[in-house]
Order: structure tokens, then sequence, then C-alpha cells
């Protein structure tokens, strides 16, 4: 695209530059929070007195579970990469993210995931109204046939696939363009933190995706995965859990590691004992993938598990217990300066220990029966997510704002605003826990149980809180319009985001970011990034792929034309996308030096597609495993060869791997420059990619017609979702071989240059990889 | 450029050659291997056996694939760690979900 000006709207529909983005972000994570922040104030409204009629049950319903669900995934998640995508590339001496249109790519698609979520409110039945959990068998059309349910699944889906990109493209980015003597142990606390989260989000999200996709299958081609007893409530809460548990960290670190960088500007003193808080932050993360079942005491899993989830819970309470100190014993005997950032970031920590000790008690399965379900647990996980998490990130917002600002805030109005927030929030969290015997999730309660003052003081509190973030945003305001200057470092920060310009030019640094081996930083006069300048970037293809998909969504939920028409916009915005590709407009070289271990010798593309594979492995395991979750649970199966044809399966099999050998060789020929073995090679790597998704479109046919449909039963099910499923990841390769053709055809892979032919080969692979496996589960077991 | 190119050509496509070689002996061991899960089907052993034989022929036809398709073999070591944690975290939720946590 041509220039833009700087203050159009089509610069912020367009844009890819990570500042941009973030500013994207941080705006959108705000109005989610202001919306489910007022469903919040309802809720309380409704639970301030007994018998109170404010809200119908079902209106209470989808307040709580919509202010849930809201808070967690389209607030406080966003709000953290609000911070990483404008702060991230900075500390590590960066122009950009790794992959700049993906990152556009990740805002839009968590845009329109939220607002698909959102229309449920204006369908009949409304929006989502299961609690945040979305238990089965509640969750199935059965129980909860309203639409709300099935958009708010859509927009889970859009967000999952956000999520994804973010991932990848900040591993890559961290990994991979950090400056030069800028070790991994070097960077700053808050990139660790980032570095974490997304890691954990690798591997926790696709779980929940297969389980939501699960759910959409259900809802909307009528499957009976978590309607049959077999797989139902266990399987969707084993599946929710594995995403659930570690999500609290993937929420908690962006948050816990800015406190980091705020503690050392505001002590001058670095943490205490870094490397050990690094360690324990890994241990964590490990551990927190390995403590699921603890959320599932009370379903009767097995009683041996129950005592290892016990242990591995206390455990996982020692590293974070470790960071704590850390974080205290760096205040001690440090030039401690209480700025606004730093009274968010000692009281988050406050509210964090008490967070903290009540999530011990938790960890016991005596206590957990007690207080499971109970106003303690809401008290619990609102110390830890929004007195840790919350808090903290509003220290972060305040202590990053003068750089993306360029404007200081009024000290006297932060100040008042850190009093108002903590009073108020004492008055609103505290009483839930003497609520201890107070089911939650329950629209209204009797009176003479002795709940009455606990809930009027936590209504009194949540309003006293809630104005609290009107103080919040006219500091920010004011700040914009009238603010001091800031200058390059207004805090006397120790980390490279405080060597360029506030707010930092489009390509963040004028001259050379340089770490030495003391670990100092400097900026050098040196041309941009080791010779390779910038340029900005705009591509409207990333808003409207994403507008697509939440138009296909729409319209196979509500109105089937309007899933034609996004359809139709999908394939004309891939189709602009490739064309941008066929003409290198986005090509971004990699500067020649850099730190970039632990992946020294691993470009960038290819490091990225790995880690989309990671994250693909989970997901199909995750759908493997329901399969073999709801088979080992049933009585009955059908035989090999009762309803599928094993010849079928074998032929597509033999198909699929000749398909890889196709794809090989295709590389091995552009690798001595035979440009007529890659063409056909690629040709016939497509065509058997194709002869295998239309004999599979012939099969399902043909058991379609002999009764083996979608509501079959579960059979059917594990069958038509996980075999379709990846299909599409065929269906998905041969869009990009088809454009990887066009590029062959036009002489644009080389002996020197064939990077794109041999990434695909991986992703082409590991889809052979998955059949390697269905094949036999499906077919001959 | 002057580059010594004729000199490097032979001993890269010998290379080439070799792997080629080594794609196709991959290929013949896949479809070898996927006649011999064909064949266990019907043979007279417990289900639970036979299932633990195909499996096995597909985890091992999974390696063959991962180590010689994606080269694997020949990649960075955190390439693999990472992949072996990836693979670890699924059988992990796999295993967990099975055994009744």
């Amino acid at each position: 695209m041509g220039e833009i000006p700087r203050n159009s709207l089509r610069r912020w529909l367009f844009t890819t530059n990570h500042k941009d983005i973030g500013i994207l972000y941080l705006v959108t994570s705000l109005y989610f929070l202001v919306a489910a922040g007022a469903l919040a104030l309802l809720v309380r409204i409704q639970l301030t007195y007994p018998n109170m009629g404010f809200l119908t049950a079902s209106a209470y319903n989808q307040a709580i579970t919509v202010h849930g669900v809201v808070m967690l995934l389209w607030f406080l998640s966003p709000i953290a990469f609000a911070l990483a995508n404008y702060i991230v590339p900075l500390q590590i001496g960066a122009r950009d993210l790794a992959f700049p249109r993906l990152n556009a790519m990740s805002y839009w698609l968590l845009l329109f995931g939220g607002l698909i979520a959102a229309l449920g409110f204006f369908t009949p039945g409304g929006a989502i109204d299961t609690g945040w959990t979305v238990y089965a068998p509640l969750n199935t059309a059965k129980y909860s046939p309203q639409p709300g349910i099935t958009l708010a699944g859509a927009g889970l889906l859009l967000l999952m696939a956000s999520v994804t990109l973010s991932t990848v493209n900040f591993l890559v980015t961290i990994f991979r363009m950090r400056v030069k003597g800028l070790s991994l142990l070097k960077m700053p606390m808050f990139t660790w933190g980032i570095l974490l989260t997304v890691f954990l989000m690798l591997l926790a999200f696709p779980p929940f995706a297969a389980a939501v996709l699960m759910l959409a299958s259900d809802r909307i081609l009528g499957t009976v995965y978590f309607l049959a007893p077999e797989g139902g409530a266990l399987l969707w809460t084993h599946l929710l859990w594995f995403f659930g548990h570690p999500e609290v960290y993937i929420l908690l670190f962006p948050a816990l590691f800015a406190l980091g960088d705020v503690l050392v500007t505001f002590t001058k003193r670095p943490i205490y004992g870094k490397k050990i808080v690094i360690a324990a932050a890994i241990a964590g993360s490990v551990l927190s993938l390995m403590v699921w079942g603890h959320h599932m005491f009370t379903t009767g899993i097995n009683p041996v598990w129950r005592k290892i989830m016990t242990v591995l819970t206390e455990t996982i309470s020692i590293p974070f217990g470790v960071i704590i100190l850390a974080y205290i014993l760096t205040l001690v005997g440090g030039r401690i300066r209480l700025r606004t950032p730093m009274l968010f970031a000692l009281g988050s920590i406050a509210l964090f220990i008490i967070g903290g000790i009540t999530g011990v008690f938790n960890s016991s399965v005596a206590i957990d029966y007690g207080v499971r379900g109970t106003y303690w647990i809401v008290g619990h996980f609102h110390f830890t997510l929004v007195g840790g998490a919350t808090t903290a990130l509003v220290a972060a917002i305040y202590y990053w704002w003068p750089k993306m600002s360029g404007r200081m805030f009024s000290e006297k109005l932060g100040k008042l605003h850190f009093t108002i927030y903590m009073i108020g929030y004492l008055i609103l969290y505290l009483p839930m826990h003497a609520l201890v015997d107070m089911p939650r999730r329950v629209y209204t309660y009797p009176a003479g149980y002795g709940w009455e003052l606990n809930n009027l003081l936590a209504t009194i509190g949540a309003f006293i809180f809630a104005l609290s973030w009107p103080i919040f945003f006219l500091i920010l305001y004011k700040s914009l319009r009238s603010g001091e200057p800031a200058g390059n470092n207004p805090w006397g920060g120790w980390s490279l985001e405080w060597l360029t310009k506030s707010p930092p030019p489009p390509h963040n640094y004028d001259g050379e970011p340089v770490v030495d081996d003391s670990g100092t930083i400097r900026i050098t006069t040196l041309p941009t990034n080791g010779g390779h300048a910038y340029h900005e970037h705009y591509s409207p293809w990333p808003i409207t792929i994403s507008l697509a998909a939440f138009l296909i969504f729409l319209g196979a939920i509500l109105f089937l034309p309007v899933a034609v028409a996004g359809l139709l916009l999908l394939v004309a915005s891939v189709v602009g996308l490739a064309k941008e590709g066929l003409a290198e407009k986005f090509k971004i070289p990699e500067a020649p030096e850099g730190a970039r271990w632990p992946f020294t010798q691993v470009e960038k593309v290819k490091l990225g597609v790995w880690m989309f594979l990671y994250s693909e492995a989970v997901l199909f395991g995750s759908l493997i495993g329901s399969y073999v979750f709801v088979r080992l649970n049933s009585a009955a199966w059908p035989a090999p060869g009762e309803v599928l044809s094993i010849t079928n399966g074998a032929v597509n099999t033999f198909i699929l791997l000749t398909s890889s050998l196709t794809a090989v060789l295709a590389l091995a020929s552009v690798r001595v420059g035979n440009q007529t073995g890659l063409k056909a090679g690629l040709l016939a790597t497509f065509i058997l990619g194709l002869a295998f998704l239309l004999n599979k479109a012939v099969e399902w046919n043909e058991i379609f017609q002999h009764g083996f449909t979608f509501s079959s039963g579960l059979p059917a099910a594990a069958f038509y979702i996980t075999t379709g499923a990846h299909g599409a990841h065929v269906a998905a390769g041969l869009v990009v071989l088809a454009y990887i053709i066009a590029k062959a055809f036009k002489g644009g892979y080389t002996r020197e240059n064939h990077s794109t032919v041999e990434y695909f080969g991986l992703y082409w692979h590991f889809v052979d990889i998955v059949w390697v496996f269905l094949f036999p589960l499906f077919y001959l077991i | 450029m002057g580059l010594p190119l004729p000199a490097v050509l032979p001993d890269l496509e010998e290379a080439v050659d070799v792997r080629v070689l080594v794609y196709v002996a991959v290929w013949v061991a896949l479809v070898v291997f996927t006649v011999i899960e064909l064949m266990l089907v019907g043979m007279p052993m417990t289900p639970i056996t036979i299932a633990l034989g195909i499996l096995g022929l597909a985890s091992l036809k999974a390696l063959l694939i991962a180590l010689f398709y994606q080269h694997l073999i020949g990649e960075a070591a955190w390439v693999k760690i990472f992949y072996a944690f990836a693979l670890l975290t699924a059988v992990g939720l796999v295993v967990g979900m099975i055994t009744g946590i």
C-alpha cells in the first residue's frame, strides 16, 4: 500500500506496526474491561440484599458468565499483550515483531471474536449463561438451545486462532530478534514474563481449542461428544482445566514480571536473585501443566491421582513464593521512590500474597470439598487475578505510559486513584472470604444465613472500586491533552526502551541498540539493525481475513447467506495476501547479527513453523485423547471394517504417504536447481492431496448413506470431528501449496532461495504423521 | 561472481542423490509397515496385542517421517527438545485422562 497519513483511520485499520497494534489492544481491552465491569456491577446490585429481584435468574446467569469470560480472555490477556506488543520489541532492540501481518491479524481476530460472542445478547435466549467454565452437558444444545452459546463458541475459536498467531510471533521474535549481546538472561523481566506466557499458551490453549471445536460440532452438526455419558461432563472438565490451570499463570506472568521492571526502576536495584526468579518461573510453568486435576477433586477422579494432585499443587506454590520473596528482598536496601507505578506494584504484591496463600488451602482435598463452588473461591481467584494481575498491569501501564504517550501524568491524581482503588478493592473482595458457605453462580439467596452484611459490603466496595477506573481514564486523558513532556527516560529506567524517544519513532531506534558484555546498553549511530532499513508496512488483508472469519461463523450459526459472503471475502483476501507475498512486499530480512541462542541456526520463518507445529501436536493429541477417552469408556464400539472400509482408509494412507515423498523430492530437486523436478514434485503433491480429500468426501458420503451420520453416537462424533479437523488441515495445506506452485512456475525458487518449499514440507509431513495415527485408530483397531 | 560452482556441484548432486535414495527407502519402509499393520488386523491374537502392535508400527512410521522427511535428524537440539516437550504434554494429557485423573 502507498503512504498513509499517520493520523488517518486507514492507518489504524491497516497498520502492522507493533506499537500501533499495542495501542489497538490497549483500547480494545479497556473497552472490554468497562463492558465486563458493568456486568459485574449488575451482579453485585442483584446480590446486595437477600431475595432481590433486580435481575432475573436468566439475566444474572448471562451477566456473570459474560463477565467471567470477557474479563479472563478479552481483558486480562489482551491488556498484557497491549504492553507486550508495544514494549517487548523495544526491550530487545527489534524494529518490529517477526511477522507484522500475523500480528495485525491476531488483533483483528481477537476483536471480531469478542464482537461475535457479544452478539449473543441480541439473539433469542440471550448470551452465554452457563458460567465461564461452560460445563457439559449444560453447554449442549439439548440443555442450552439458545444461539448465544454457539456464538460464544465461535468467538472463542476466533480468539484461539488469535492466540496461536500471537504465540508463534512472540516466541520467534524473542528467540530470533534480540540485539547483539542481549542474551536470554540479560533480557528485562517483562520480556521474560511474555516469553513464559506465550510458551504456556502454545501448549495450554490447544486442548481448550479441541474442546470448543467438539462443542461447536455438537451444537451445529449434531454430534454427541458432550451429550453422551461416556464423554460428557468429565471429558469437558479434563480439556477445560488442562487449559484452565495454566491460564492462571498465562494471566499472571506478564503482570508479575512487569512488576520486576517497575521494582528495578523504583528501587534502583537489580532484581534480587534474577536467575533464581527465572528458574522458579520456568519450574512453575512446567508444574502448571501437571495440576489440572485439582480442579476436579469433586468429580470422582481416582483417589491416588487426587493425592498426587494435592502434592503437585502444594509444590507449585513454592516457585511463586520464591519469586515474591525475591521481590521483597529487592526492596530491602533499595532507594524506594513511591511514585504511582510503584504504589500499584507494592499493592499488587501484597494482594497477590493473600491470593496465593488462600490458594494453598484449596489444594487440600478435604478443604476443597467444603469450599468448592463458594464465595471463598470467588474471593481467592479475584485476589490473584484482580489483586495480583490487574493491579500489577495498572502499575505497568503507569510505568510505560510516558514512553507510549510522550507525556507525564498527574502524580497527585495517580495517588488518589491508588487510594480509591485499594479501598474499593478490599471492601469488595475481603468479605467474600467470610462467605465460605454461600454458593456462587446462584442469582439470589435467602435471608437468615448471616450472608447479608458481607454481601452489602461487597456491593459497596464494588462501586468504590468501579469509581477508581474513570479516575484512571481521566488521568490518561489529561496526560495526553496537557501532560508535561516525558523525555526519553523520566523514571531513570535501565532497560533498552528508555534509550529511545517517547513515543518512539516508527523504526523504534535512530541507530543501532547494543548490549555489551558487561550488560551496558547504548545506541550507536550505525544504520538501523545492521544496515537493514525499516519501512512502515500497511496491509488490508489482516482485517479482511478476520472479518471474513467473523462472517463465516455468524452465517453458519444465524443466517447462511452471510457465510457465503464471508467465504467470498476470505477467498479474495487470501488471494490478495498471496499477491503481496508473490511481490515480496513483506519480505523483512533478518539482521545479520543478533543474540539468537538457542535457535542460532534456525531461520525465523522455519522457527515459526516449528512453533506452530508444536501447538498442532497438542491440538491433535487432545482430539486423539478425547477419542481414546470415550472409546475406553464405551461398552461397545464398531469392529474394524464394520462401518468404515479398511480398503478406503488404506488407499488414503498410501496416497498421503506418497504425497510426503513427492513433497520431499520437490525439495531435493530445487536444492540442485532442478526446476522441472520441483514443479513435478509440487504438482504431484497437490494432486495426491486433492485425491485424499476426494476419497474422503466419497467415503463420508457413503457412510452417511448407510446411516452413520453426525448424530449416530460417539463413534461417529469421534470419527467425523477428528478426521474432519485433519481434512481441514490437508485443505489448508493445499491452499498454501497452490501459492507455492504458482510461485514455482514464475521461477520464484532457486537453488539458493527455496526455504518456503522446505517449510511447507514441515507442515505437510506433520499432517501425514497425524494421519499415520488416525488410520489405525479409526480403521484397524 | 567467479565462485567455484563447477567444483562444488558434483559433490552437491552426489549428496542429493544419496538423499533421494534415503527418501525413497523411507517411503518403501512406510508402505511395508502399513501393509504389516493391515495384516495384523486379522491375526489370531488378543485385541490388546493387535492394538499395541499396530500403534507401535504407527509410532515407528511417524518417527521415520519426522526424522527423514521433516529432517529432524539434522535439526538444532532445541527444536527437538521443544518437539519432545510438546509431544510429552499431549501424551501427559491423554494418560491423565484415561487413568482417571
